[in-house]
């Protein structure tokens, strides 16, 4: 294409028709701008086509710290913006989150001082525990069920749980044994409520009257209308249960024309 | 005699994407390519059908980012001056057709048309902001425009602060009254994601109502006496609608959905990929990599046939499938109502029918058609009358209390989309984030200094535009990643820059002012906000 227009341009052209061809190709055109002007902008695009062949063209996911080339002359690029986040923000920090009825995860940040003390040889193992303390009031010593995994939380920094109650109310703790076996807790998470995943027990119904402004209780007469739950299942294994198509947000991801 | 509702939904969203340092940035197409395909669309239907005295009740959400996006004048520059392009490219379409195939050089006419039409609506008709268009036609009584979360923020991730959720709701509901001039009265949650005890946080901003996926209701803490197809209250005394399974799955199902159909357009057969190289160059991105135009000859033809093998596209004939689906999705809704009715003992059922609204139009291209089909052959329904989710706040006399169960409407039901492998890294910083602007805001209660005003409002939107779900999401399904954790890490670094900048005291003013132009959301963001705890 550039050839033809080396070609084009050999001729004696308006400042019309140059102008015309320049914002044609997405060139930007200003009004005060000569016909010399013009010329030599196109002569620079013909310059940078020769150089850029189409399947050498690099592929372009653009992002803000990603410059891209631009065919408007006037424009600066703005330079590269430094994005390096830090790993750690060094404060003592264990949190708890639920994933779906069965799966939970944690992440934790330590500060300086307990990374160190959890290196200290006083110390023969690391624990992540969980308990169960559903409608509780916990104070360290009665929950439902306490669950715990050896974990290396200086090498790792979150980690995915898989629970035995849905809808139970779960908190988790960071503590170490000690050499003589005694169990010192070191960080304690938010509380985490489970997702439910089965119709309520309750035995009864509460209604309002909105006309009355009164309230109704009375005994649960269940659903009327006959449900068909979701299931999940594969035939590759658990691994694919974590896939992704679902009657929700997909469209703008195929707004970027590249499909799923 | 008592007749079946049904409310169709639709959630417009796109993530807050304005790059206003490059001429043409290519995720900013994203915009572009909705505007045309989906929203000016939708608005032609309610121009249709108001010509015709046809009634039309929808419920729309538009997010807070997309209101912002719309109503951007830099954006709306570039859209015109895109569609502008696409209109020559039109023209050009036009006459390379007349030699290759008739049904071609009929479509090339009628996009020409169309996007011809598309820029009189937008510029002529609504002065290149159409949420003037919205806005005209829900105080015309046709649609219950709704608000989101701020930035489309994922709130289950957020429970354990109090005041990034009000954050995300405050912004929401003071956006939505800048645009459309009154507060919004519902509230479409990002994702359809709810926990227990968010419908307090609804309250507090009187919202009247907010959307949950079916198991919402099904798992919650009583069992619904009507199931998805009657409104509960929570014990805040916000309305939740739940989401009919059967409606979506007719629609959109790869499987049995209408957009399959081997006479629709096909998405994927562009001319921005087929047109020879030197030709079409002017007309996609800059860089010189191919992009779609929305200039598409092809139809699916079926499934098994090979993206070369596809045969061409005639609109004609696809108006007359959309017709056709319109009728056959009604007499599916009608029944099912008829069935409801009769096990309800006369109560009316509400059928809820929630989508992405830009599956109407970009990836379904006859959507917006079906729709305004749908809405004609309603209106004569002796069956099923067609509602918005403000007419049954409105009449409902008599509702059971619930309080509705974790749940969202990504895959399998939950939270795993938006926390994964992929993803998980990002919840360190956002949370890390909420814990220091609510310092901040707590340390600069009293600040008079304009300077450090501007720092922490500045803070907040880093802050809003870091939650967006989208990011997320993005990183799961694996589409442009590179964009969405750049995005991501960008405005985590940005955020921590200001916070060091309030912190030592040096104010870099030139910094400030560069990311006040680029991030440039939410004039009217508040860091006082983050003091409601």
């Amino acid at each position: 294409m550039w050839k033809e227009l080396q070609e084009w341009l050999k001729q004696d052209l308006t400042i019309q028709e140059l102008k015309a061809k320049a914002k044609e190709l997405g060139l930007s055109v200003r009004k005060q701008m000569t016909k010399a002007d013009v010329r030599r902008l196109l002569e620079r695009y013909i310059e940078r086509a020769k150089l850029s062949e189409p399947e050498s063209v690099e592929s372009i996911s653009s992002a803000t710290s990603q410059m891209q080339e631009s065919t408007d002359q006037s424009q600066q690029l703005p330079p590269k913006e430094d994005i390096t986040i830090p790993d750690s923000y060094k404060k003592d920090k264990l949190v708890a989150m639920p994933i779906n009825p069965q799966w939970m995860y944690f992440y934790w940040d330590l500060s300086d001082a307990n990374a160190s003390l959890i290196k200290s040889s006083n110390i023969s193992k690391v624990v992540l525990r969980v308990y169960d303390i559903t409608y509780i009031e916990f104070n360290g010593t009665n929950a439902h069920r306490t669950f715990e995994i050896g974990i290396d939380v200086l090498g790792i920094r979150n980690y995915y749980l898989n629970v035995p109650v849905p809808g139970a109310h779960y908190l988790g703790e960071i503590g170490y044994y000690d050499v003589d076996g005694r169990y010192i807790p070191l960080l304690r998470s938010n509380l985490c409520m489970m997702p439910t995943s089965s119709p309520s027990q309750s035995t009864r119904e509460r209604w309002l009257d909105l006309r009355k402004h009164r309230r109704i209780v009375m005994p649960a007469s269940g659903m009327l209308t006959p449900v068909i739950e979701r299931v999940a299942g594969s035939v590759q294994g658990l691994e694919s249960l974590f896939r992704t198509s679902n009657a929700g947000s997909f469209s703008f991801a195929r707004l970027s024309g590249k499909g799923m | 005699m008592p007749r079946g509702q049904i409310m169709l939904v639709l959630h417009a969203h796109l993530p807050y994407v304005h790059h206003p340092e490059y001429t043409f940035f290519l995720e900013e197409q994203w915009l572009f390519e909705a505007i045309t395909e989906t929203y000016i669309p939708i608005l032609r239907m309610f121009r249709n059908l108001e010509k015709d005295k046809v009634p039309a009740k929808l419920t729309m959400s538009i997010t807070p980012p997309l209101m912002e996006m719309l109503a951007n004048t830099d954006l709306q520059y570039k859209y015109e001056k895109r569609l502008e392009k696409l209109i020559e490219l039109s023209k050009k379409e036009v006459q390379r057709t007349e030699r290759e195939n008739p049904t071609k050089h009929k479509m090339a006419q009628y996009y020409l048309s169309e996007f011809e039409d598309t820029l009189y609506i937008f510029k002529d008709v609504y002065q290149r902001n159409i949420l003037n268009g919205f806005k005209e036609y829900m105080s015309k009584g046709y649609i219950d425009i709704i608000t989101c979360n701020a930035t489309h923020g994922y709130l289950p991730f957020m429970e354990q602060y109090p005041q990034a959720i009000r954050a995300q709701l405050e912004q929401a509901v003071k956006t939505y009254e800048r645009h459309m001039g009154v507060k919004p009265r519902g509230i479409w949650l990002a994702e359809c994601a709810y926990f227990p005890g968010l419908d307090k946080y609804l309250a507090e901003y009187s919202l009247e109502y907010f959307f949950v996926d079916s198991h919402g209701l099904w798992y919650a803490d009583e069992r619904p006496k009507y199931g998805v197809y009657r409104p509960v209250i929570t014990p805040n005394n916000v309305f939740a609608f739940a989401r009919d399974p059967e409606s979506s799955e007719q629609v959109w199902s790869a499987q049995i959905g209408y957009p399959g159909d081997s006479r629709y357009r096909e998405f994927y057969r562009d001319i921005g990929f087929d047109r020879e190289y030197d030709y079409i160059r002017p007309y996609i991105d800059p860089s010189g990599v191919r992009t779609n135009t929305g200039i598409k000859y092809h139809k699916i033809t079926s499934k098994e046939t090979p993206l070369d093998g596809k045969d061409f596209y005639d609109v004609d004939d696809a108006k007359g499938v959309a017709h056709e689906h319109a009728r056959d999705f009604l007499r599916k809704k009608e029944s099912q109502v008829e069935y409801l009715l009769n096990i309800f003992e006369g109560l009316e059922p509400i059928v809820v029918a929630p989508f992405d609204a830009e599956l109407f139009g970009h990836w379904w291209y006859e959507g917006p058609l079906f729709l305004e089909y749908f809405m004609r052959e309603a209106a004569n329904s002796q069956k099923l009358r067609v509602v918005r989710a403000c007419d049954v706040a409105d009449w409902i006399e008599k509702v059971q209390i619930l309080t509705p169960a974790a749940s969202s409407w990504g895959a399998n039901g939950y939270n795993e989309v938006w926390l994964n492998g992929t993803n998980d890294w990002i919840y360190l910083h956002l949370h890390e984030m909420v814990e220091r602007m609510t310092d901040m805001a707590k340390r600069y209660v009293e600040e008079k200094d304009p300077l450090k005003v501007r720092v922490l409002n500045q803070m907040v939107r880093e802050l809003l535009l870091a939650q967006s779900s989208d990011w997320a999401f993005i990183m799961t399904t694996r589409t442009s990643v590179d964009y969405a954790v750049n995005r991501t890490k960008t405005h985590i670094k940005r955020f921590l820059d200001l916070y060091d900048m309030l912190n030592s005291g040096n104010i870099d003013v030139g910094e400030l002012q560069r990311l006040e132009y680029v991030d440039d959301i939410f004039p009217d963001a508040d860091y006082k906000m983050y003091l409601k705890i």
